[in-house]
């Protein structure tokens, strides 16, 4: 009986959630954007000595895109863990358009 | 229609344990092809002291405290898990640990397939009938008497408890009927440029990739890749509207028996294409979709088919 009662909260919740979810809203579980926004990040960085960083020996997935608090994160990764200081520039295109942004000692300057 | 009589009767319908066995089977092998293809892109490292993944996880989760050890002893633990489930031993816990690891993984590689699978790998160890059939034991029956015999012994074992199965249903009707949703709102997608971007940016950084991810076919890059873009979103238009239509057609067609056989031929190809697109990726997303098709047919077919 518990058990049975379970079930049923189990299922109203899920199918309310996925309705609000998979319809409304800001994508969260549930929810399946796949491939509906351009997502694009094309980095030209270079370290001290003017080697160039390859953001590919990093990170984990395959996937192009990287936002504004991503390539943050990525820049201090390089600071803190590698000892990188990198300069360069950054083009990222997402939903709102086109941003070159100008990298120098490790951080974003625009 | 079996999934609505079985909802309003409390998640009971006379079953083939089978059924689900089949599908438990398939999203085995399909975590085991992400887990295959992950271990040979350095996964086991991924928490290593001078990994980016553990700097962004540590950076976005910082109450969490996973270190490369806690990590390991995680990764050792699915692929316990993964061969588990595969051979329906203690199937049910092993379901509950993989889900445990996609979600733990979400944590630092967000993927939609990922949600897919861990959320399969959930609704799936809610039923009890998981080790009723395809298990190890039917590999040992099958070389002491004979696979027919085997089978016929699995096939016979029932369940009336098909709450997993009205879940896993519901979460690929759902998740076909979301995405459709949400690229038919799109205007990136439905005129092609979100395509035809992701493919165009993948192909063109491919030498630059540590594990390279995608081998686009020649006549791909000629027609839809390396052109201007006009014509390239122009011509990703097509397999836009195609791709939305068949996500929204997909959940109703499979419920109707006379259109099942069409509607995983469709599925089928749909998929086979996005793996085009994404060959190293998306393989085990595709292969558990495609499984979970077989949940879709009325339980008391499949017992006929069987010939119970």
């Amino acid at each position: 009986m518990v058990w049975q009662v379970l079930k049923w909260a189990v299922f109203v919740v899920l199918v309310i959630r996925m309705v609000r979810a998979g319809f409304f809203g800001a994508p969260r579980l549930f929810t399946w954007p796949m491939f509906v926004r351009v997502s694009n990040c094309r980095m030209d960085l270079h370290d001290e000595t003017g080697l160039r960083i390859n953001e590919w020996d990093h990170i984990v997935h395959q996937d192009p895109g990287m936002n504004a608090w991503e390539l943050q994160c990525y820049l201090a990764f390089l600071r803190e863990v590698r000892g990188i200081r990198a300069a360069g520039t950054v083009e990222i295109l997402d939903h709102s358009g086109r941003h070159l942004l100008t990298v120098r000692d490790g951080h974003v300057v625009v | 229609m079996w999934w609505f009589e079985a909802v309003v009767a409390g998640f009971s319908y006379p079953a083939s344990s089978i059924q689900i066995c089949l599908f438990r089977v398939v999203l085995a092998i399909a975590v085991w092809l992400k887990f295959g293809y992950e271990h040979g892109r350095g996964a086991w490292h991924y928490f290593a002291a001078d990994s980016y993944v553990r700097y962004r996880f540590h950076r976005e989760h910082p109450r969490l405290p996973i270190r490369e050890n806690g990590y390991r002893t995680l990764y050792t633990a699915k692929f316990v898990a993964a061969t588990g489930l595969l051979i329906g031993v203690a199937p049910r816990a092993a379901a509950l640990v993989l889900a445990a690891w996609f979600f733990f993984e979400m944590c630092y590689d967000r993927k939609f397939h990922t949600a897919y699978l861990g959320l399969c790998a959930l609704f799936l160890a809610t039923s009890p009938a998981l080790a009723d059939a395809l298990t190890y034991r039917t590999l040992v029956q099958a070389l002491a008497l004979s696979p027919v015999d085997a089978l016929r012994a699995d096939a016979a074992r029932t369940t009336s408890d098909v709450f997993a199965q009205v879940l896993l249903v519901l979460l690929t009707s759902q998740m076909y009927l979301s995405t459709a949703y949400r690229k038919l709102r799109s205007g990136q997608f439905m005129s092609g440029s979100a395509l035809h971007s992701f493919t165009a940016s993948l192909h063109g950084q491919r030498h630059a990739q540590r594990y390279r991810d995608t081998w686009y076919p020649s006549l791909m890059v000629r027609y839809l890749i390396d052109l201007p873009a006009e014509v390239a979103h122009r011509r990703w238009r097509v397999a836009a509207t195609g791709t939305v239509v068949l996500e929204f057609a997909l959940p109703a067609a499979l419920f109707v028996p006379e259109l099942f056989a069409a509607a995983v031929v469709a599925g089928a190809l749909m998929h086979a294409a996005f793996t085009v697109v994404l060959p190293v990726r998306l393989p085990p997303f595709s292969v558990a979709t495609v499984g979970s098709y077989l949940l879709f047919v009325d339980p008391a077919t499949v017992t006929g088919w069987i010939g119970g």
